[in-house]
């Protein structure tokens, strides 16, 4: 569909970010930061875009909170989908993206999470095992 | 453009889309942030359907709003991906908006829940999410924000900017939250918004509503939503002829409110002006001050365009007599003219006007302006009779007249029932004002003379009338009536006035008697109260024990109100209170005789009595033959556009008694144009 904007998601990493995702680094815990980034960079105009990120940044931050809920996996793909259909903006698309990549990549870490109920990196808070803190957000909110 | 939608055959224009070709055609796609006024945006999503060009190819998905109708083109509003896409939309929305909807006042009314319905979405799968900024500027004049209703769909953001080119709504944006607010969250009185209500009337749920009270609620919304034109007994088209009259076109301005009103100089003197009391500017500060800008225009329309626009309809044959040449008599004399009777008008006094001429004293109102408006109202070729006392109305039809219409007016003067009332030295405003409108007849009544001691008794716009008036005559005047000061019935500028030029004013008093010395009237015994009610046994008050006093008076004025002065051996049947009985159409007990204005109604305004005159003259041309149309063009109307744009410190703008002041306006009338959504339920398919 056409873009109602034209907000480039400037900032955020790139396409192939998980594919080489750092040692020591959490799939899911990168895939909330990533949505929560996004979901600050949104005008506001596409419901997809600003309602659908926004779920994205949530429901992954209650995956890495051990706090999410039965079905999430399957909304978030459902939202990554639809995300990518309504295609408000390159931002959005790209957001929606990088957490279906991070899904379809790291399905073990994401079932580790969101099902046994652990961060094998110890990173996301969570989990009782974490060893350390999360590093802090390599994502900047853009200023408007 | 051919096309197809669901198999069904649609036609369009190019450059039309395919949500605009559909909804034309009958076809409901569902939308949400589309508005037939707006620029599509394309964000909620919810007209997404599935599309294949002429060319070949696979489905596409497209929103409807924003994508053009193409030759060729099949379109399909369901499919799997189309329904999951929209339940999905919904279900975002939902998921930061209230649950229950109960609770709003858009219920039902409101778009969103429609879509909630149609597409049978809620928002259970998603994480709720409450929102902080809600409350920002939640507290503004006339309108509510209930924010936490929003949606975002941005209507009212581009409403307010490109029909209205302001843009005095944006996004803003705080840590995670979208919501819809101002330029550094400021008041919307410190913004460039003009309170038009545009944002309201396009806004889909129930975040943007206005303030409760501001628009009657037993009027079609349509019509409530100017309140100035609502509440005006003739609607004239107020917001209209400011905006001519802004533009300096003072014709135009007054051509818009002779359609209405055959007498708008007289109206800009002494128009009670309900449209200012509902005025939606008293929200923000003040009232428009429509009466003084009706005046302005009027004195300065050196055109008169509208005089070459006024049509006589050709001659019926048919014969009208009007009894009284007060406002009420005179308008309806004037519109049946034009509707091609014969019509003649017989007046008692000598000269025409009724109460304007005899009850209003010329510092309101000048002599020589309602002489030069009702010798306009003549032109049309009205027979004036004065000096005519008619002594039967229904021996007005015996002697050829097709019909008749008594409008004489609540001519005769109430005296309060209190002992000592008829005593010499007391007479009713009404006969005082009569005797000061008589070239030197004033000179005849005792007490207008300078030094002499005058009580007026009463409270309203008539007793300010008489006081003023013997005041100017150097008279020492008290005014007493039985409200507190700030709940007189004159109008505030008459009390204003009224005490700057001396009448001393004594509120919150019941009348005891009339005292006598030498067979006269001497002074007004009073008392004090502290209130008042009328109920099944009349009168009722509450005196202060110890208050009683006798004001000297050489004279005594009673302004008391009136009453109709007819006797059962005019013709026509009269009610127990002595006012004529009347149908449904005006028609009294004789037939082809009517009766209007404060004759039937009792006293009431100038502006009244103009609408009864105009009602009158639609009953009687319809009894007549006629159609009863009585409306007229005196200036093409013109399709104003929506664009407003910015006037700096609109907010702030203070009342004045120059033209500028129309720019106050809140042009409440644009409203209406804006087109309303349409449900699903109105679509064929
Ligand atoms: S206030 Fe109303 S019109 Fe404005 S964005 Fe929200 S829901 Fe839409
Ligand atoms: S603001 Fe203007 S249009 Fe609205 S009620 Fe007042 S005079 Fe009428």
């Amino acid at each position: 569909m056409k873009h109602i904007c034209d907000i480039t998601g400037e900032g955020l990493p790139e396409a192939g970010y998980f594919e080489r995702l750092p040692d020591g680094a959490c799939p899911v815990f990168e895939a909330g930061r990533i949505a929560a980034a996004g979901r600050a960079m949104a005008c506001g105009k596409g419901t997809f875009c600003r309602n659908g990120l926004a779920q994205l940044a949530l429901i992954t931050e209650a995956a890495s909170m051990n706090k999410a809920r039965e079905g999430d996996l399957a909304l978030l793909r459902q939202l990554c989908k639809n995300i990518l259909i309504a295609s408000d903006c390159a931002m959005s698309e790209h957001v929606a993206a990088l957490v279906a990549a991070s899904m379809d990549l790291h399905e073990e870490a994401w079932s580790d999470h969101l099902v046994r109920r652990r961060c094998q990196k110890g990173i996301c808070p969570g989990f009782a095992t974490n060893r350390a803190a999360p590093p802090q957000n390599l994502v900047r909110r853009r200023r408007r | 453009m051919k096309a197809t939608v669901n198999g069904t055959f649609i036609e369009s224009a190019p450059g039309v889309s395919i949500l605009d070709a559909a909804l034309s055609a009958g076809i409901y796609i569902p939308h949400l942030c589309a508005h037939p006024d707006l620029e599509p945006q394309g964000g909620c999503k919810l007209c997404t359907v599935e599309v294949r060009r002429a060319g070949g190819g696979g489905p596409e998905l497209r929103t409807a709003c924003n994508t053009e109708l193409e030759d060729g083109m099949e379109i399909a509003t369901r499919s799997a991906a189309i329904d999951e896409l929209r339940t999905m939309s919904i279900e975002l929305l939902l998921a930061d908006h209230p649950k229950e909807c109960t609770g709003c006042r858009m219920y039902l009314k409101c778009e969103f829940q429609a879509l909630m319905q149609y597409l049978s979405a809620t928002g259970v799968r998603m994480r709720e999410i409450r929102r902080r900024m809600i409350g920002v500027n939640a507290d503004n004049p006339l309108i509510d924000r209930e924010m936490e209703r929003c949606i975002c769909c941005g209507r009212c953001i581009r409403i307010c900017k490109d029909v209205r080119g302001i843009g005095a709504l944006r996004y803003n944006h705080s840590e995670q939250e979208t919501y819809v607010g101002t330029e550094g969250d400021a008041p919307l009185k410190e913004t460039d918004c003009r309170f038009c209500g545009a944002c309201v009337e396009v806004c889909p749920t129930g975040a943007l509503q206005d303030r409760l009270g501001i628009f009657r609620d037993d009027l079609p919304r349509r019509e409530a939503l100017v309140p100035c034109k609502a509440e005006c007994p003739v609607h004239t088209d107020i917001p209209r002829y400011l905006r001519y009259a802004r533009e300096g076109r003072y014709s135009d301005a007054v051509a818009v409110i002779r359609e209405k009103i055959p007498l708008p100089g007289v109206l800009g003197h002494v128009c009670t002006a309900y449209c200012e009391k509902r005025c939606k500017r008293s929200g923000l500060d003040e009232a428009l001050a429509v009466r003084n800008t009706k005046r302005l225009a009027v004195e300065r329309d050196t055109e008169r365009a509208w005089k070459a626009r006024e049509r006589v309809r050709p001659d019926t044959g048919r014969r009208v007599a009007v009894v009284g040449a007060g406002p009420c008599g005179l308008t309806a004399a004037y519109y049946l003219r034009k509707q091609g009777h014969a019509v003649t008008v017989y007046e008692r006094e000598a000269r025409p006007g009724g109460m304007l001429a005899y009850g209003i004293p010329p510092y309101r109102l000048p002599a020589a302006l309602l002489e030069d408006e009702i010798t306009d109202m003549l032109a049309c070729g009205i027979e004036l009779k004065t000096g005519a006392e008619v002594a039967n109305a229904a021996g007005l039809r015996e002697e050829g007249f097709d019909a008749v219409l008594v409008a004489v007016g609540a001519a005769q003067g109430k005296r309060l029932p209190i002992p000592g009332a008829d005593l010499p030295g007391t007479l009713t405003a009404l006969e005082f004002l009569h005797a000061a409108a008589e070239p030197g007849g004033a000179a005849a009544i005792p007490g207008t003379e300078p030094g002499t001691k005058v009580c007026v008794l009463g409270g309203g716009n008539v007793a300010f009338d008489a006081a003023r008036t013997a005041a100017r005559r150097g008279a020492d005047v008290t005014l007493l009536c039985l409200e507190a000061r700030g709940e007189m019935l004159a109008d505030k500028e008459e009390i204003e006035d009224g005490a700057a030029e001396g009448v001393r004013i004594l509120p919150s008093k019941t009348f005891l008697a009339v005292a006598e010395k030498d067979g006269r009237a001497s002074g007004v015994s009073v008392q004090g109260i502290r209130r008042f009610s009328f109920g099944a046994e009349g009168l009722a008050v509450e005196a202060i024990p110890g208050t009683e006093e006798t004001l000297p008076a050489d004279v005594v004025i009673f302004a008391a109100g009136q009453k109709c002065a007819l006797k059962e051996d005019f013709g026509i049947a009269l009610n127990r209170a002595g006012y004529p009985d009347t149908a449904d159409d005006g028609q009294t007990s004789a037939p082809g005789v009517f009766a209007a204005g404060d004759a039937v109604t009792g006293t009431k305004a100038v502006i009244d009595a103009v609408a009864e005159g105009r009602k009158a003259a639609e009953a009687i041309d319809r009894f007549l033959g006629g159609d009863g149309d009585i409306t007229e063009t005196l200036v093409d109307k013109e399709d104003f556009p929506g664009e407003i744009g910015v006037l700096p410190g609109f907010a702030a703008l203070k009342r004045t008694e120059e033209i500028t002041e129309c720019d106050r306006c809140l042009l409440c009338d644009l409203r209406t144009g804006i087109r309303p959504v349409l449900f699903c339920n109105h679509y064929s398919a």
